[in-house]
């Protein structure tokens, strides 16, 4: 007898989701690393390179877009990377500080907050909305369609 | 096209291609966060646990038979420096801040009250002692390295003559004349010492921009000071 877990369409939808949503979220809190620590980011840079910031985030967001079966759904993928936003913040960007190996000046407090990957949570989301249409524009043209989608297909045709 | 048309159309193709380069970017994106996680890990260790040992060895050279220096006599000050480095990062030793103060003894008896006034002082449970700074010397040390996980030492000697500064060799010789005559000893005053060392870690890029963030900059270098530094505002 094989034993076979047959989840629901939900929960595969829910799944996906959830996996291109952590997908963006690694790729958003990589890239508010190397913003914040360039030089000691892998591979390390001497400052931060925006074009590689937004080319990194613009790929992630393309490659989730070809992934996503409908538009609400990438929508949604979008916004729920707000969720990993605070534990970002407070993973990597307020690291330097409780651990007192960085000294922070009063008059360096507001550009040490503005450069905390501020201008990056607030890109990614348009962003990602935008490159994640453009990869189901893509995915549309190139007639992707989903194993499970093609699954039930194989299935009416033998039917 | 939806449905069973889309599912029956020959164009209709699976994503599985997208799905392993969503994959292969995740796993790469995983590497190179747990890259410069580690990279980090490895910078907080390096900051929080390398320490110096500084030892100094004063000597007069060119002395008369009571001890005391005569105007063609030297004072050295050898300075051995242990670099403890017990992180997984090469560290260069980049510059060394070294100041040495004798307690000015003439100064305190109020045989010179110019000097009293200018000296450094120390306030201790003794009351107010004042010190003349005898050495004061900053270099750029260029190509000493400390490998990962281990020691090294290093030697620095500074030497004052008449010929190299001779206001202070002036100064110090007559405050260790001053000890010599009532100490029995040229050297018995107290000799206070402060180091400042700067260890850049090896590898890490410098930021060109002037503009960069303070941080970046303190990010590749670890500071430490040992002794005290009498010349600093209370």
């Amino acid at each position: 007898m094989q034993l076979r877990l047959n989840f629901g369409p939900r929960f595969r939808w829910m799944l996906k989701g959830t996996s291109l949503a952590a997908f963006l979220g690694l790729a958003l809190g990589y890239t508010v690393f190397c913003s914040i620590f360039p030089n000691v980011s892998v591979p390390a840079e001497g400052e931060a390179s925006v074009a590689r910031i937004l080319g990194l985030l613009a790929a992630a967001g393309v490659l989730a877009g070809l992934g996503t079966d409908d538009l609400p759904t990438g929508v949604l993928q979008g916004f729920s990377i707000d969720s990993v936003r605070p534990r970002n913040r407070v993973c990597v960007g307020h690291l330097a500080g409780p651990q007192g190996f960085l000294e922070v000046r009063a008059d360096d407090i507001f550009p040490f907050i503005v450069r905390l990957g501020l201008p990056i949570y607030l890109s990614a989301l348009p962003i990602y909305l935008v490159t994640c249409i453009v990869g189901m524009v893509l995915r549309e043209r190139l007639g992707l369609r989903s194993a499970s989608f093609l699954g039930a297909g194989s299935l009416a045709r033998r039917k | 096209m939806t449905g069973a048309a889309a599912r029956l159309d020959p164009g209709v193709r699976s994503d599985r291609p997208v799905r392993f380069l969503i994959v292969g970017l995740a796993v790469l994106l995983l590497a190179l966060a747990g890259g410069s996680a580690s990279n980090y890990s490895s910078f907080v260790v390096a900051q929080a646990t390398v320490s110096i040992v500084p030892t100094t060895n004063l000597a007069l050279h060119g002395t008369n038979l009571d001890g005391t220096l005569t105007p063609e006599g030297s004072v050295t000050i050898t300075l051995d420096l242990l670099v403890d480095n017990p992180s997984s990062r090469v560290l260069r030793l980049r510059l060394l801040a070294f100041s040495e103060w004798v307690e000015d003894g003439p100064a305190l008896a109020g045989l010179n009250e110019s000097r009293r006034i200018q000296d450094d002082r120390l306030v201790d449970e003794n009351g107010t002692r004042y010190f003349y700074r005898a050495f004061g010397e900053s270099t750029e040390v260029a190509g000493d390295t400390i490998d990962a996980c281990s020691r090294a030492s290093f030697a620095f000697m500074y030497t004052l003559t008449n010929a190299s500064n001779s206001i202070r060799f002036g100064v110090v010789r007559n405050i260790t004349d001053y000890w010599a005559s009532t100490k029995g000893e040229a050297t018995a005053g107290t000799w206070i010492s402060w180091v400042r060392v700067q260890l850049a870690i090896e590898g890490v890029p410098v930021a060109s921009s002037p503009s960069a963030a303070a941080y970046v900059f303190a990010l590749g270098t670890i500071e430490r000071r040992e002794g005290i530094n009498l010349a600093a505002p209370p």
